[in-house]
């Protein structure tokens, strides 16, 4: 994976100095997943994130006696998965290729040990986190209000 | 030559029109279209709104949710939630019903030629932005990118089925759907429309966004794309307040220095962001 396409696999990374890309490849690598595919479980263990570059991603929740819940869907250009950057790094939620996926896996021991000593890489690697889950914050608490409904 | 102002009296009597055909699109909500009897005019801009009249039940506001090319009959897409929509939904072909208008500021549909266009609607609010997505698929070319963005709450409150098929079929617009909540047999986007706004391309500084659907998704959207770098004049958001008399005069629909029925409901962004964080004005 080159500097350039990592640079616009995301928008935290468009800012990245050379060398934080070039420490940043080192970890990334393509990723395809046929539709229906399991990416990860629910209660596995975070030894990876990625970027989705084509196709969707459901975050979901097994439900037993019934199709699992998805609760949401992760599309081009986003994070999936946000606790690998936070101990205990377990993943909470199923997710699943909806579509066939091509993602950029980043190996998040690598990462997490690389940008110790990389305080720009750090910064803009938790930066992406915090946007994404700022973002689907909102999104989530906007959808608790179920504003569409019917009211007269 | 302009067509003298009508009189007062005669801005206030609704032509009577009748239903050619009512469509049912989720399990609360229909598209009727009408035609007039005799008199009384089908022309209307994408964003303006009609008074309707169930007679002995009541008047509504309801926008045009036609095709702006179509002469010869005006399309309501009305969800039952009180006594006159339901009135008016229970209308069945033939029935007659009262409508007054077009009223009402429209969508910058002129501003948008040469430009990228992202059109986001959450709800029922699609039905005030089909004309554009109408008038915009029949004139391509006048536009640059085009992306429709759609949220609403389950997959069987998606209106216009029909045609959001044949939509997503094109290949010169960007469409995205998504839904709140999604069944077993939903194979669309689970979440907020705002979310759609990282996969579609846009010049923002060369966007013109027109959004349109329950207020609180109106702002939230607009701030994604204030964050994306659209400037607030460039957005155009459609505001529901209570019109009745439609031409300005009886000030029920006042908001601030606005009357929405004349000055409205489409508004830009920098007028309307003010009035959006004030609780009750």
């Amino acid at each position: 994976m080159n500097e350039l396409e990592l640079n616009q696999l995301h928008r935290s990374f468009t800012d990245l100095s050379e060398a934080s890309l070039d420490v940043l490849a080192e970890y990334a690598h393509p990723r395809h997943y046929e539709a229906g595919r399991v990416i990860f479980e629910g209660d596995g263990s975070a030894d990876e994130f990625y970027v989705v570059r084509s196709g969707t991603v459901t975050l979901e929740m097994p439900s037993p006696g019934r199709e699992p819940l998805v609760v949401e869907t992760i599309g081009p250009g986003e994070l999936l998965g946000v606790s690998w950057a936070f101990p205990p790094y377990r993943w909470n939620w199923r997710a699943r290729a909806q579509s066939d996926v091509e993602l950029v896996a980043f190996d998040a021991e690598r990462v997490r040990e690389g940008v110790r000593d990389d305080p720009v890489l750090r910064t803009a690697l938790l930066e992406a986190v915090a946007v994404e889950a700022v973002d689907r914050l909102h999104a989530t608490r906007m959808r608790l209000l179920d504003i569409y409904r019917a009211t007269p | 030559m302009t067509a003298p102002a009508p009189s007062l009296l005669e801005a206030m009597l609704p032509a009577v029109f009748s239903v050619v055909a009512s469509t049912e699109e989720t399990a609360d909500t229909i598209t009727l279209r009408v035609q007039p009897q005799a008199s009384g005019t089908t022309a209307f801009g994408p964003g303006q709104f009609s008074m309707l009249y169930a007679f002995g039940v009541g008047e509504v506001p309801i926008s045009i949710s036609g095709d702006p090319g179509f002469a010869g009959f005006l399309e309501y897409t009305i969800r039952s939630v009180g006594a006159v929509t339901k009135a008016l939904s229970a209308l069945d072909q033939g029935d007659p019903l009262g409508v007054r208008g077009p009223y009402g500021v429209g969508w910058p549909i002129d501003g948008a030629s040469g430009r990228d266009l992202l059109i986001i609607a959450g709800g029922i609010g699609l039905a005030p932005l089909r004309p554009v997505v109408l008038h915009v698929l029949a004139n391509r070319s006048r536009f640059n990118s085009v992306s429709l963005l759609y949220g609403a709450r389950t997959p069987s409150d998606l209106l216009f089925n029909f045609q959001l098929h044949e939509w997503r079929s094109r290949f010169d617009v960007d469409f995205e759907v998504t839904v709140d909540r999604g069944d077993s047999a939903w194979m669309g986007d689970v979440g907020m429309v705002t979310q759609l706004l990282n996969r579609v391309s846009f010049e923002p500084d060369n966007t013109t966004a027109m959004v349109c659907g329950p207020e609180l998704m109106m702002r939230a959207t607009a701030r994604q794309l204030q964050a994306h770098g659209v400037a607030t004049r460039d957005i155009a958001v459609s505001l529901e307040r209570n019109m009745k008399c439609g031409i300005g005069m009886c000030g029920h629909c006042q908001l601030s220095t606005h009357l929405l029925c004349r000055d409205g409901p489409v508004v830009s962004y920098d007028v309307a962001e003010p009035w959006m964080e004030v609780a009750e004005l």
